[in-house]
């Protein structure tokens, strides 16, 4: 498969007053069309920035970043769900598309599609406070896809939930995307997360980070996450990802 | 299976207790008020206040009438209403203006950050004789006392709860592509909604201040003019009068806009 993005010595440096913080040093890393990438390492290593980084929020300081595609749009999902209170369902998942200003008759009806096809035609004229902890992620998810991504990049997507919903969501996301056909990066601190749903998983070291491993997540009789979990190699690539990390307690 | 029972008779009870509750405290704030108003009456009667200095509820009564028919009360009350009226306006829009301006230029905010302090704890009033002097004894200087007093705090009201937003909330739309102005009416301003009418709230009592001490200073007209004129010529029964109808009156302006900000947030 093609290239989609590809990533070239990509460093980031912060400047504060007393001294300058080495955040990303050096990563290249190419993502194939189709590809579920996660990114995983201890907290404050700054994948989290990686993904900001690609988002456009924050500037890098070095290195390249070259997309492999004409107007490409990035979809960007946030740990909360971010959906505004005063906004129905409908509008909450329509602001891609009005902050765009491409909210056509085509792409609202799509969105339309996108809210029945997953369960919330009904719930398209309430507010969020009136959904589920996973109905506005789900939400939150179609207000990313409105604006049809060529990649989604997912920030620790499921951490505001509780356990067994994030497990049930984990998995709806999963399929949802994988219907769609997204490219998704995700990053995580939840290594049973990451490899049950990714087909590579992306290691990085300690700040300031770099890659210290990638593994092809090779599964059988590879499903949906919840069962993929059950896989025999699953415990396999968890101690040694587990190892990688390097984790002082 | 007793304890069961029991415990499902509390549950229900419960329920009535609150409303039982909720009923005692409102006749024990009505009994407060009759009681203190029977007793001033009483005291007064008796002579052992003197009804000259401290008035009295019937004859606060009589007087309220009396001004109904022979003075001119309404436009009184209509003077000090719209005056009211005009500086709360004028202070929620230039609040709001300012707010936005503040937000949108950092450089500006933090220009402003000491002078606003510096204002905002300055006692408005003392700048009563400049403004008469400068503006005029007219109603222009007892609106812009007002405007004075209300505006400093509604700036610094709406502009914190605009820095109070969440911060992801922007990373978001900034992911979308927004513009500043688009995270402004998109985000910024439907999500301090609450914000700016708490600070609505705190800027009609502000306002009525203002404008009451400006009344003092300088007006022919007004509520504030009643109670500094009954004080002038020592009529204490209408000093007292101008109290009472302000209290009522500032307690419906604040209801208003309570009934307002329980309507917007529905």
């Amino acid at each position: 498969m093609n290239n989609l993005v590809e990533i070239k010595d990509l460093a980031k440096t912060y400047h504060t007053k007393k001294e300058d913080v080495e955040a990303i040093c050096n990563i290249s890393l190419d993502i194939k069309e189709g590809e579920f990438i996660a990114i995983v390492g201890s907290s404050g290593c700054g994948k989290s920035t990686l993904l900001s980084i690609l988002a456009n929020l924050e500037d890098k300081s070095k290195g390249e970043i070259n997309f492999h595609k004409k107007d490409f749009v990035i979809g960007y999902m946030l740990q909360n769900d971010c959906l505004f209170d005063w906004l129905t369902i409908l509008d909450n998942a329509t602001l891609g598309l009005d902050i765009k200003k491409k909210k056509t008759k085509e792409n609202i009806d799509y969105v339309e599609r996108l809210l029945k096809t997953y369960d919330l035609e009904s719930f398209k004229d309430k507010y969020p406070k009136e959904l589920s902890g996973g109905m506005k992620q789900r939400t939150a998810l179609i207000r990313t896809l409105a604006i049809r991504p060529d990649i989604l990049l997912l920030d620790e997507p499921f951490s505001a939930l509780d356990y067994q919903t994030r497990l049930a969501v984990s998995d709806d996301v999963y399929k949802i995307i994988k219907k769609e056909h997204k490219t998704v990066i995700m990053v995580t601190h939840d290594l049973a997360e990451a490899i049950s749903l990714a087909d590579r998983v992306v290691v990085l070291s300690k700040r300031p980070c770099h890659i210290k491993k990638i593994y092809e997540i090779k599964l059988t009789n590879k499903s949906n996450p919840i069962e993929n979990r059950k896989a025999k190699e699953f415990s396999e690539y968890y101690d040694k990802i587990w190892q990688d990390l390097d984790v002082v307690i | 299976m007793s304890i069961m029972i029991k415990s499902g008779k509390t549950s229900m009870s419960s329920f009535k207790k609150e409303k039982r509750f909720n009923l005692l405290v409102l006749i024990t704030q009505i009994s407060i008020i009759v009681i203190f108003l029977i007793l001033w009456e009483l005291l007064t009667r008796w002579q052992v206040l003197n009804s000259f200095i401290f008035s009295s509820p019937s004859l606060i009564l009589k007087t309220i009438k009396d001004l109904l028919i022979n003075g001119n009360l309404l436009n009184h009350i209509l003077t000090t209403f719209i005056e009211t009226a005009i500086a709360f306006i004028l202070g929620i829009v230039l609040g709001l203006i300012f707010a936005i301006i503040m937000y949108s230029f950092k450089f500006i905010a933090k220009v402003c950050d000491p002078f606003l302090t510096l204002i905002n704890s300055l006692p408005k009033v003392a700048l009563g004789p400049i403004l008469i002097i400068w503006i005029g004894a007219n109603t222009k200087s007892i609106i812009v006392m007002a405007l004075l007093i209300n505006l400093i705090v509604s700036i610094i009201t709406i502009y914190n709860g605009f820095l109070n937003i969440d911060n992801n909330k922007i990373r978001l739309l900034k992911s979308l592509g927004a513009t500043k102005g688009q995270i402004l009416r998109k985000l910024i301003i439907p999500a301090s909604l609450q914000t700016i009418l708490s600070s609505l709230k705190l800027n009609i009592s502000m306002s009525l201040i203002g404008v009451i001490m400006g009344e003092f200073l300088v007006s022919k007209e007004g509520l504030g003019y009643l109670i500094m004129y009954g004080t002038q010529v020592f009529n204490l029964n209408l000093v007292m009068s101008g109290i009472v109808l302000l209290l009522i009156f500032s307690y419906i302006l604040y209801k208003l806009i309570s009934l307002l900000e329980h309507k917007l947030l529905k």
